[in-house]
């Protein structure tokens, strides 16, 4: 693979927490998932490699550039597509002029080029309808659309997305999924997502982390294959799961430390999660 | 896509001339031609390639304008080109509510002012406006992209110094004209101005270790105390008598504005990681 992005050492704390501790990581050209639990330190990762948050410690190349000198943040900047986990909006603009303000942000001075690039980004993301309505009455995942698609301006080279797909209806999932896949064909692309079926339908990698660190780097395969042996389907909730639910066919999917001679069922990338996470782990390894 | 498009007539007369055909209609005209490659090109048939740059350039110029805010509009009328004026009025303080307010402000000052038959309450409270503005203007949020905007190439230092003259040109502005109305004689009138630049570029000098409300909200007591004193000092006489309105503290003021701008200079690269955080 092809590094576009290299991160070694990484460090941010928040006075006595460490939200990323140590991270070393090697990004190449197609979207790598990223994973993890609520404060396992994903979005402060991605702020850093978005040029918005300064490491504590550490290093980060991007193209090349070093984002610590504002000569590298600007030319990782020409190349960045940014969609925060939590996009904030210019609420008296209309759809139209929002994308319109980013793309200016974004140096595109020729104004004819620039609203030819808004219209085809809002119609990217299926809003080209209602380029014209104020953004303070949007749907919230009108919104999210609308941060996809400033995101998409210019056809970025690294597109660093945080939770896409939260506050999407299934529809449009589904349409993100088909536009990540043309649009940024060849681009270098981080998506985190708690979605493990996004990660099994985009991502040809899959990073986990866990508590500021990486606990897992591989395919989406290897992740599900952390999982091979410890899930069972039964009637009933078994003991000896950490973790089960009720599957659409009225069976229990058990997750954990199988009973001696029952059969096993193929784990998924959300099995895999839920394992390594500790949330899955057989009771006997808990124990230990 | 929509499968009506412009009738040839029609079309013929929008490119040769896009005011023959009435404003609501060439208004139509425009936003169907926003989205359709069909009447896009049949427009280019009719037109010479100056003629269709000119129409292209007429079309975006009334998109841009579309529903853009107060604050665009005027900056837009003042001759300053569309882009510059979308990325100003994206500032908070300087979106329509926060003009109106401060005018209302100053209104209220002068009118204070008059009714006591003084000019002091002028001198010492319009220096106040444009450092609340400068604040309000700079605190972290002021751009509700957040984000979005941070990670983009034209955010930084001059984005920011831009906001932030444009923010100070305004309440200088709406000073300037409530100074015409307070009773204060000769150059004495003008007393507020460099105290003006004094403490909002001061806030802005303290916003690289400190936030930026809590900032001004010390400089303008520090302001209110200094005045005050300097006033009691001088037994009998009025504030705006009073040294610091005299061309000595004047000076001092301008030192101080002096002092103030460089420091901002030199901790660049401080004060927008404060606007990041």
């Amino acid at each position: 693979m092809t590094s576009t992005t290299t991160v070694r050492g990484l460090v941010k704390q928040f006075g006595s927490t460490v939200a990323v501790d140590g991270v070393d990581l090697d990004l190449g050209p197609g979207v790598t998932g990223l994973l993890g639990p609520n404060g396992a330190g994903k979005s402060t990762l991605m702020r850093m490699l978005a040029t918005v948050a300064a490491p504590d410690r550490g290093e980060i190349s991007v193209f090349g550039h070093d984002p610590a000198t504002s000569g590298g943040r600007l030319e990782i900047r020409r190349r960045l597509g940014y969609q925060p986990q939590e996009p904030g909006f210019h609420q008296h603009f209309s759809c139209f002029q929002f994308v319109d303000y980013v793309a200016i942000l974004k140096e595109w001075t020729n104004r004819r080029e620039r609203h030819d690039e808004v219209r085809r980004v809002l119609g990217l993301v299926g809003l080209a309808d209602v380029s014209n309505r104020k953004v303070s009455q949007l749907s919230g995942g009108m919104k999210r659309r609308l941060a996809i698609a400033q995101v998409m301006l210019g056809s970025p080279d690294l597109l660093i997305l945080d939770e896409p797909t939260a506050g999407l209806d299934p529809e449009q999932r589904l349409r993100f999924r088909e536009l990540l896949g043309s649009a940024a064909s060849g681009a270098t692309v981080l998506l985190s997502t708690h979605q493990t079926d996004d990660v099994a339908a985009l991502c040809g990698r899959v990073v986990v982390m866990l508590a500021g660190s990486v606990r897992f780097d591989g395919r989406p395969s290897e992740l599900a294959a952390r999982a091979d042996g410890s899930v069972w389907l039964a009637d009933e909730r078994d003991e000896r799961a950490s973790l089960g639910w009720v599957g659409g066919d009225g069976r229990w999917r058990n997750i954990g430390d199988p009973p001696a001679g029952t059969a096993t069922v193929e784990p998924t990338i959300e099995d895999g999660y839920l394992v390594l996470t500790g949330a899955g782990r057989p009771v006997t390894e808990s124990a230990t | 896509m929509s499968e009506w498009h412009i009738p040839d007539d029609l079309i013929r007369r929008f490119a040769t001339d896009p005011g023959d055909v009435g404003d609501v209609t060439a208004a139509s005209i425009e936003q169907h031609l926003t989205a359709c490659r069909t009447c896009q090109a049949g427009l280019a048939q009719l037109s010479s390639r100056s003629e269709l740059d000119l129409v292209w350039a007429e079309v975006a110029d009334r998109t841009d304008r579309a529903g853009s805010g107060f604050s665009e509009r005027l900056l837009h009328r003042l001759g300053i080109e569309s882009a510059s004026a979308r990325l100003l009025a994206a500032t908070a303080a300087l979106r329509a509510g926060a003009i109106l307010a401060v005018s209302f402000i100053v209104a209220a000052v002068v009118f204070v002012s008059r009714a006591a038959d003084t000019g002091d309450v002028f001198l010492v409270l319009a220096p106040i406006v444009p450092t609340g503005l400068v604040a309000l203007s700079f605190a972290p949020g002021a751009d509700p992209a957040g984000e979005c905007g941070l990670a983009t190439p034209m955010f930084g230092f001059r984005l920011l110094v831009r906001r932030v003259f444009a923010v100070e040109a305004v309440a200088l502005l709406v000073l300037a004209i409530g100074s015409l109305f307070v009773p204060i004689d000769g150059l004495r009138a003008l007393g507020w101005l460099l105290p003006s630049l004094a403490l909002s570029l001061g806030t802005l000098a303290g916003a690289a270790r400190w936030s930026a409300p809590d900032v001004s909200a010390g400089v303008m007591t520090a302001w209110i105390t200094a005045v005050l004193l300097a006033s009691s000092a001088e037994e009998g006489s009025a504030i705006g008598e009073s040294v610091v309105f005299d061309p000595a503290g004047q000076i001092v003021l301008a030192l101080m504005a002096v002092g103030a701008a460089v420091s901002i200079a030199l901790n660049r690269q401080t004060l927008l990681q404060e606007v990041k955080s």
